[in-house]
């Protein structure tokens, strides 16, 4: 049975009413009312740099004494990052964003953290994913701004991969997740076309009965119908992309691709979230013979690049105007480089936030490096709580009421031109 | 490694299994080890079948009825035995695969790596067919918990023989799985793919690493809030210098790089080294209830009480931190057999498409087994970090239930039949081998036959009234919406028989182990 044929064995049971009602705010209504979709629509991707990238890498103090006292090895010279202004660069490897950067289009801000820092990976992502410093059993922070939408959509944050990061999950479910397109769907066993129209039924009954005594299994009965309808919307809305844009050939930059693809068929989807990982560069972080290659920078690249391309699809598109990409890492790295040509966990971090209507340049404050104000362990004091970039995102582009979801008033930042 | 090989791989595994159903296995008696039991289980099919399902990799039906037969206590027994178990089958199945196929191949620039997939089908062999159940599902444990990636770690001995230090690592993990733990964290700081994947092959004096000393205490013993940053610090020092022989992996202490000075470390003083920092940290009482809790968590239920968490560290500390006991208790108690603790775990990839296979009786299918899983989220010998796979509710979401049902449609359909004693898996469109041997064992001829039989085999008849209602209308649905009876004779029985099993397959209590 082909893709459209399946399709079709599936409408013909919707317009039976077989359908459980929270499938009727399937996408076809949601665009016949108005809604979900659409190029009025704000669209936030969020990039999860994971493992701890190092921030003072990638938007480098050029002049400042105290970074190239603590990086004797790891230090890129003043004669080769990609100046910004007067006292930071990009690393070299970052043309990708530079070109951004140039286009007036990007905001780096600096010194970002929350009080009190952990530098265990897995503590320090709880903190980010719930939003919250002491409660880290808690919703993630983006499953509560899905949770406090009223949105006919089936698909309102979606993953791109196969797992789901704790920011997308609640304790009553997780987002959908959409590993690539072309597998986002439902195949069935040719030699059983006979049988296909009666199985798609009885799936679809059992799915629908009611659970009362396991929320997972209730879980796992609405997963099973939305992921059956979004495929399906998904497939039909294919046809809508046409790719103009050679992506770079590795999977991070694939991903930003599939996010492309899926805001070109319009499912109404509000959150994108990718990760790229590989970021815990305790050794190797640069090569031996020459610090502007090594893991890290790989990584700078990749990032960087499939941006880059990503921003253009948009454009080619008509939809740039629509997406904020919003970037972060559950932490920078120490100042003072390891004997392994890498570095070990740290705190504060500089986040890059890129979009048409972002006020471009720098915000905030860069940390202090010197010696006497550095924290205990040797880190770097944040300036800026994580969860003012996180009011930005929700209340200054996503039109959301940040307070709820956040749990307590951040004051946003000054993120956006009026 | 190109496709083709991969594929080859698979297919002289398959061939090389002997059925499962023929494999009746005679698990000898043996009388109970003078344990204090804590709870004597109701010893049916259904407790039998949750046993197994969390024990080991869910079991046939053929199976479970055999162990009803020879009791809990005599079960158990065997399974933390596995040393007294003849699995001679399957390690003759692992020897050959792995001597007919290149466990290395030329990867970037000459290097020799590992051939990832291979070590991946050869462990999935093992989960499938062992006869050690306990011993692989703990070794899949150990894996979770020191979680290590291939990923990182490609490197391999210079030999000879040369071995992918990947699958040193997974056979430090089965031998030790119910040994003692005190010891295996001794090992596993010795072990070359551990300190590759946590840098401590490059963590040397005056410069320290800090990686494998914070995991060591945050993810592998005691747990975050048990010790301080400087702590982090100083056992990294104590670190320094550990490394291994790239000829055949033996472990050594470079003395030019490791540091000999004074360190505090947990309130102690002086010139410690790794082993001692070790042996400091298991003095402490964080790791007993640590460990307890996380294996509670992966057989029983999440979210135990302190006082079941209590009682089980108590039982890990006293006996010096040996797994067998602790695990003996875990499955002994009250607990274990609770309403509480039925399906309250969701399937990981790895049990959902195992559990599968095994309850199936059908074990010729790998070709597509290590790509599903992979859809589905899981990816063995790469955990995601190094806190390990994912758990619980986080493996559900839309693309990995569509990956779910599409295994559940592909693998179990008329694709996967081959010709009858053949030594190459032919595609045959027929009813597979694996499916008439059940039908015709069990005289399956009506559809209440099928879907008893299937409900018994896959859920222990666990399904609601209305379900039964659904399957019973699904198999007298005829190919135009028409309602008839089901005859095993239809042109379209065989579609019906395998869509009553991916029916089952695609249940929300289906995916909870």
């Amino acid at each position: 049975m082909d893709r459209r044929q399946f399709v079709k064995s599936f409408t013909l049971l919707s317009a039976a009413g077989s359908v459980p009602a929270f499938l009727k705010r399937s996408l076809l209504q949601a665009r016949a009312a108005g809604l979900g979709g659409g190029s009025e629509d704000p669209i936030l991707v969020i990039c999860e740099c994971n493992g701890g990238l190092d921030g003072l890498s990638a938007v480098i103090p050029y002049r400042n004494d105290f970074y190239y006292a603590q990086r004797p090895t790891l230090g890129i010279g003043a004669d080769h990052v990609l100046k910004l202004d007067d006292e930071f660069g990009f690393h070299p490897v970052m043309s990708g964003l530079k070109s951004l950067w140039d286009d007036g289009l990007v905001s780096v801000v600096h010194g970002i953290g929350y009080p009190n820092p952990t530098r265990s990976h897995f503590q320090s992502l709880d903190v980010w994913w719930t939003a919250s410093r002491n409660d880290l059993s808690a919703d993630g922070w983006l499953a509560r701004y899905v949770a406090n939408l009223d949105d006919p959509a089936i698909l309102q944050a979606v993953n791109i991969g196969s797992g789901a990061p704790r920011a997308l999950i609640a304790s009553s479910g997780s987002a959908p997740g959409i590993r690539s397109v072309d597998t986002y769907e439902f195949t069935t066993d040719p030699q059983a076309r006979i049988d296909q129209t009666a199985r798609n039924a009885a799936f679809q009954q059992v799915m629908s009965l009611p659970i009362d005594n396991s929320p997972e299994q209730e879980f796992a009965a609405r997963t099973a119908l939305e992921a059956t309808v979004s495929s399906l919307d998904l497939i039909d809305g294919q046809d809508n992309y046409v790719q103009t844009v050679e992506y770079p050939n590795n999977p991070f930059a694939g991903n930003l691709q599939t996010v492309a693809r899926i805001i070109a068929a319009d499912l109404g989807v509000r959150v994108f979230y990718a990760t790229l990982g590989g970021f815990d560069t305790h050794a190797n972080q640069i090569r031996s013979d020459n610090n502007r290659e090594g893991l890290h920078s790989r990584l700078l690249r990749t990032f960087s690049d499939a941006v880059q391309a990503f921003w253009q699809d948009l454009r080619n598109m008509g939809r740039s105007r629509d997406v904020l990409i919003m970037t972060f890492s559950e932490f920078g790295r120490r100042l003072s480089e390891n004997g392994s040509l890498g570095t070990d966990h740290g705190t504060a971090n500089p986040m890059f936030f890129i979009g048409e209507k972002v006020r471009p340049g720098f915000l905030g404050e860069m940390p202090s490096l010197a010696p006497d104000m550095l924290d205990d362990v040797g880190d770097m004091i944040y300036k800026i709580d994580f969860r003012r970039a996180y009011a930005s995102a929700l209340q200054g582009w996503l039109g959301a009421d940040a307070g709820p979801i956040l749990g307590e008033e951040f004051a946003g930042l000054d993120l956006f031109s009026t | 490694m190109n496709k083709m090989k991969c594929v080859a791989v698979s297919i002289v595994l398959v061939t090389a299994f002997s059925s499962f159903l023929q494999a009746q296995r005679a698990i000898p008696a043996v009388r109970h080890d003078g344990d204090r039991l804590s709870s004597m289980p109701e010893w049916d099919s259904r407790n039998a079948a949750h046993f197994m399902r969390r024990a080991g990799f869910s079991a046939p039906l053929e199976e479970i009825d055999q162990l009803v037969q020879q009791g809990f206590l005599t079960t158990l027994h065997s399974m933390l035995h596995p040393d007294q178990i003849d699995d001679s089958e399957t390690e003759r199945i692992v020897d050959e695969a792995l001597n007919s196929f290149l466990p290395l191949v030329e990867g970037p620039e000459g290097a020799r790596e590992v051939n990832e997939d291979l070590l991946r089908d050869v462990w999935l062999v093992r989960m499938i067919h062992s006869r050690r159940q306990l011993q692989e599902k703990m070794t899949y444990f150990w894996h979770d918990h020191f979680a290590t990636s291939v990923d990182t770690v490609m490197d391999v001995t210079r030999g000879p023989p040369e071995r992918p230090l990947m699958l040193i690592q997974n056979e430090l993990l089965r031998e030790s799985s119910l040994g003692n733990f005190k010891d295996l964290v001794h090992a596993v700081a010795r072990d070359p793919a551990m300190m590759v994947f946590l840098d401590n092959v490059s963590n040397v004096v005056g410069n320290p690493n800090e990686n494998w000393a914070r995991e060591l205490m945050e993810l592998f013993t005691m747990g975050l809030g048990n010790f301080s940053e400087k702590d982090v610090q100083e056992a990294a020092r104590a670190f320094t210098g550990w490394t291994f022989s790239r000829e055949d992996g033996s472990f050594t202490i470079l003395p030019s790089l490791h540091d000999d000075g004074e360190k505090t470390f947990l309130g102690v003083t002086g010139n410690l080294s790794g082993d001692q920092i070790i042996d400091i940290i298991f003095e402490q009482p964080a790791t007993a209830e640590f460990i307890a809790r996380k294996i509670w968590e992966f057989f029983v239920y999440p979210n135990p009480s302190q006082e079941v968490i209590g009682q089980l560290g108590q039982v890990f500390r006293d006996s010096g931190y040996e797994i067998r006991p602790l695990v003996s208790a875990v499955f002994r108690h009250p607990e274990f057999f609770s309403d509480r603790a039925r399906r309250a775990l969701v399937k990981s990839p790895l049990e959902y498409a195992i559990h599968a296979m095994r309850e199936l009786g059908n074990p010729t299918f790998t070709f597509r087994l290590r790509r599903s899983m992979e859809l589905m989220g899981q990816n063995l010998y790469s955990p995601p970090n190094v806190d390990g796979y994912p758990s619980g509710i986080a493996w559900l979401n839309t693309g990995t239930a569509l990956a779910r049902f599409s295994y559940a449609a592909e693998a179990f359909s008329l694709r996967s039949a081959r010709s009858p004693g053949g030594q190459f898996p032919v595609l045959v469109w027929a009813l597979p081998p694996w499916l008439i041997e059940i039908i015709d064992r069990h005289r399956l001829r009506s559809a209440d036959d099928f879907i008893s039989h299937f409900t018994q085999r896959l859920l222990q008849g666990d399904i609601s009234n209305d379900v039964q209602l659904i399957l019973e209308d699904y198999m007298r649905r005829g190919p135009g919406g028409s309602i008839g009876e089901f005859s095993i004779r239809d042109r379209n029985a065989d579609a019906k028989i395998l869509g009553l099993v991916f029916l089952l397959l695609a249940l929300p209590p289906y995916q909870m182990s």
